[in-house]
């Protein structure tokens, strides 16, 4: 029997081998700090950070008001610049629907409020995952989200920064997606 | 067909292979695989229990392909998918151009696929004044430089940093730095623009789950995530082979797909899209279209070669292919090489296509040793150059006449229920299952040659014969025996190598020899 | 004793008799009581490769008639063993199918029989001193699961064997591959010439004579790698 601190330690080792900075497993007071700390770095040249409307685990932080406190400026979903304001923010934060320990990725859902590229279009990427949502496999995943609920119309699953292989096979970073991935880890 | 599709006019893989094993830039590119080629082992050596879980999961779908297609159909027309069933390219591409011009579409941004390079779609969009981009970077090279993809998971591997980055150079109209970090974040900037301004998406899908009607999009840089997440319509051409039963399938799949093709866990994104965008999302595609494309496939089932159905696409037998590594992927001129491409592509263009190819190879068996489906690809070819033999499509459709397909009306959000299908129904090839092969092959110099060899040497006393005679010849014509560099009727052996004349006893005569008494072993 | 017949092979027999004179002698060191059926031709490899199966089916049928007696069958060729095994029983039907299974069950390469059969890896042969590398023949490695077989027939007698880089991987030759691709086909064997060299050894072994001829071909053309020598000739030479 795996633990799941075993199983968590796992996760967090295999997202900082695909070079991922790995945060946690925090409290949420710590996760929040976190959180914050990453989001003005990321916008440390006066860019935006765009944040979902309605995420339950970055609403149940407090993200939104601890963001505001900390003077960053927000983008939301339902700001009318919404998309050209995404293209030039300095970080997307989300949260994650399930994570994995062996192949090291985590699946983000879309949704109202919870729009695809905002873990696209910006440079960097924080997502929060919480501990009790990472799974031993990628096959228990599956399987979890599958009787979770209906799927979600985009269930995105990502490792890392993107990368590509394609020049002399040598992996090269950042070519189309974020360059950059914060894992914040939420022990709950 | 036409263009950069899956075939182009040109001399044969034997002329295409000198040219390939003399090019010293393609050599020195290919040597890159090596970095690829124990990649192949390592699902066996880490989950030996996938290979025979994906294998009986690619079986229990090809043995009952249709209905599979029509629980997968049924679904994404509740989901409010368009789904079109193509049997050709031809359809495959008038449904599509169709549906772009209707749109109002300008530009198509495209995510690695298979399926569109073997229905040529970039060449169809553009031929109408569609401008198609495709995202993936070594495709997007590829497609600058005017070539075809030469490898199903790195498609530029047969060029060298230096090449690439002239061919980006030459679009950029400023001379990049042959360095890799500069020269990805130059094609970053170039394709954020093709991505934000296009408006159609169009991918293939690696997998599509029956039960959920999710279509899977496997990609490492993002590309994929942004064809079907930006774009107001979303196009998936996905071949019928495509289609697993259910979604949990796709927990061994996908990591087995992953790991044979790059030897890593997972892929950096799997994009799984179930669906158009929902009431109240603001991005996601309004309009998801499906193309299932057959494409001479359905007609192997039943036969021999149902088992190339069950290719996942993950180019591990490209990378462990002694052929595959000394002369690329564009010897093949195919949209698909290697082991695969040598079966695949004389099967799905009907037979008028990549008949040399399946000669193509020593048949050592590396191929079937790293295919993570337990494809038979070594037999298969042996199979194949035996029923080649016969002029036409490797596999005849019976002989029923199909019923011509209904018109299927085309709209935003899925066809109507009006049109319930019965298996199978809607592709126009729609064909009885027969057995390979059954019909007589011609009698060629090769099958009359095979034929009065193999009638001398089934008689004892004829082979004995026939190895004194070769003995004589040997001598009459070289004097000399042993290693030499010339005998006549050896040239295409002796261009490349010495060959031993022999010219004592044969070991018979030999073995004979001892049990008189008058040799001593 | 064991009764062994010889499948000497249409090559061996044709072209490089020392190689079948050298099988005789290993497996009578072995205390095997060696026949050879003075009927064999050839295992029909060629005509099924190129895509000819009933000309192979015919081959097939001889082979079948010609062993079927014999207690076990011994060839000093991984290929056409495996010829035997993997593709006999895909080419005949009904009664054949069953027959050719029967002479499939107990026909073995000549290190597969020596070692994994009889068990007997020490023939008494001494090659002290001498350095071999070993090239997996394709058929023999993938058709039957041959690898350890010749190399420890080699290290027993006392070689030293040094592995080359991927010695999986196909020296170029596949029948009549060798011929109609000749240019992917030698640069194939330069690279197994290559890697064989690389390892310093004095010998490149297997236990395929077409893959030996097509590499020793090559090598004696470039004047790269080391002598190619099939184990059983490498073995009989230090036999006292």
């Amino acid at each position: 029997m795996t633990t799941q601190g075993a199983v968590t330690d796992a996760f967090l080792f295999s997202m900082a081998a695909n070079q991922c900075a790995v945060f946690g497993p925090n409290s949420p007071a710590v996760a929040l700090d976190v959180i914050v700390e990453r989001a003005r770095e990321h916008t440390a040249d006066g860019t935006a950070v765009a944040l979902p409307i309605g995420d339950p685990t970055l609403d149940e932080l407090g993200v939104e008001a601890a963001l505001l406190a900390a003077g960053v400026t927000l983008l939301r979903p339902d700001d009318a610049d919404w998309y050209s304001g995404l293209a030039v923010a300095g970080v997307g934060i989300t949260s994650s629907i399930a994570a994995v320990a062996a192949t090291g990725n985590v699946a983000l859902g879309s949704g109202v409020g919870l729009p695809r590229a905002t873990s696209l279009l910006p440079p960097a990427h924080v997502c929060v995952v919480r501990a009790s949502q990472v799974y031993a496999t990628f096959a228990e995943a599956i399987s979890g989200l599958l009787h979770a609920g209906p799927l979600p119309s985009a269930l995105t699953w990502i490792g890392g920064p993107s990368r590509t292989g394609d020049l002399e096979m040598r992996t090269t970073f950042g070519v189309h997606g974020p360059k950059v991935v914060d894992i914040v880890v939420l022990a709950d | 067909m036409s263009g950069k599709g899956l075939v182009t006019p040109g001399p044969t893989m034997k002329a295409r292979s000198k040219v390939a094993v003399e090019d010293p830039q393609l050599q020195a590119a290919l040597s890159n695989l090596d970095l690829r080629l124990f990649t192949a082992g390592v699902v066996q050596a880490e989950h030996p229990e996938w290979k025979d879980r994906v294998a009986e999961i690619r079986r229990e779908t090809l043995a009952d392909l249709d209905g599979w297609i029509d629980k997968l159909e049924a679904k994404l027309l509740s989901l409010g998918v368009v789904v079109h069933r193509a049997a050709t390219p031809e359809e495959a591409r008038a449904y599509i151009l169709g549906l772009a011009q209707r749109e109002g579409v300008r530009r198509v941004v495209k995510s690695k696929s298979m399926a569109t390079e073997e229905i040529d779609l970039g060449s169809a969009l553009e031929a109408v004044g569609i401008e198609s981009i495709e995202t993936d970077l070594g495709e997007y090279i590829v497609q600058l430089a005017d070539e075809r993809p030469s490898h199903m998971i790195t498609p530029a591997i047969h060029k060298t940093l230096g090449q690439i980055a002239d061919v980006l150079s030459k679009e950029a109209g400023t001379e990049l730095p042959v360095v890799r970090e500069p020269l990805t974040a130059w094609a970053r900037d170039k394709l954020r623009e093709k991505f934000v301004a296009a408006d159609m998406g169009i991918t293939g899908a690696n997998f599509v789950a029956a039960d959920t009607g999710t279509i899977v999009v496997v990609t490492n840089e993002g590309n994929g995530r942004f064809c079907t997440s930006l774009p107001r319509i979303h196009v998936a051409v996905v071949p019928v082979e495509k289609v697993v039963p259910r979604f949990e399938d796709l927990g061994v799949l996908l990591p087995t797909l992953v790991m044979s093709a790059t030897g890593a866990k997972m892929s950096n994104y799997l994009s799984m899209v179930t669906g158009p965008r929902r009431e109240g999302e603001i991005d996601g595609p309004e309009q998801l279209h499906v193309v299932l494309l057959d494409h001479n496939r359905r007609v192997l089932l039943g036969t021999p070669y149902e088992d190339m159905l069950g290719c996942i696409r993950c180019g591990a037998c490209l990378n462990v292919c002694p052929v595959y590594r000394t002369v690329g992927g564009h010897a093949y001129d195919s949209s698909y090489s290697g082991p695969m491409g040598k079966i695949l592509t004389p099967l799905v263009t009907g037979g008028e296509e990549g008949r040399d190819l399946p000669f193509a190879s020593t048949l050592c068996g590396a191929c079937t040793e790293a295919c993570p489906a337990e494809i038979p690809l070594a037999d298969l070819l042996v199979r194949l150059r035996a029923d080649l033999r016969t002029p036409g499509p490797v596999v005849v459709p019976g002989a029923q006449k199909p019923a011509p397909p209904p018109a299927l009306p085309v709209g935003p959000v899925g066809h109507s229920d009006e049109h319930p299908r019965k298996p199978g129904e809607g592709f126009a090839t729609a064909v009885t299952r027969i057995t390979v092969p059954t019909r007589r092959a011609p009698w060629s110099q090769r099958r009359m040659g095979f034929d009065a060899w193999s009638r001398l040497w089934a008689h004892p006393s004829a082979y004995r014969a026939s190895l004194r005679v070769g003995r004589l010849g040997a001598k009459a014509l070289r004097p000399r025996a042993g290693w030499v560099q010339r005998a006549p009727l050896l040239r295409a052996w002796t261009d490349t190598r010495d060959v031993l004349v022999p010219s004592g006893p044969t070991f018979r005569e030999r073995w004979a020899a001892r049990e008189r008494g008058e040799e001593r072993w | 004793m064991p009764r062994v017949a010889l499948f000497a092979t249409c090559l061996v027999d044709a072209v490089s008799p020392e190689t079948g004179v050298a099988s005789v002698r290993l497996l009578e060191a072995a205390g095997c009581e060696v026949e050879f059926p003075a009927a064999q031709t050839c295992c029909g490899q060629p005509a099924v490769n190129s895509g000819e199966p009933e000309a192979a089916t015919r081959l097939a049928r001889h082979f079948v008639e010609v062993f079927e007696p014999f207690d076990a069958i011994v060839a000093p060729s991984g290929s056409c063993a495996a010829m035997v095994h993997h593709w006999y029983t895909r080419l005949l039907d009904g009664g054949w199918r069953q027959r050719a299974q029967a002479v499939a069950d107990k026909t073995f390469e000549l290190s597969q029989y020596l070692v994994d059969e009889l068990g007997r890896p020490d023939l008494g042969a001494s090659l002290g001193g001498t350095t071999v590398t070993v090239h997996d023949a394709c058929h023999g490695l993938r058709n039957l699961g041959l690898k350890s077989s010749a190399r420890t027939l080699l290290e027993t007698a006392g070689a030293e064997i040094i592995e080359m880089v991927e010695p999986e991987m196909c020296c170029g030759f596949g029948g009549t591959f060798a011929v109609k691709y000749e240019e992917i086909s030698a640069h194939l064997a330069d690279d197994k010439l290559d890697h064989g060299a690389q390892t310093g050894a004095r010998y490149l072994t297997s236990g395929d004579g077409a893959c030996l001829m097509h590499l020793e071909g090559r090598r004696r053309r470039t004047g790269t790698g080391p002598e190619c020598v099939h184990f059983a000739e490498l073995l009989a030479g230090g036999l006292p």
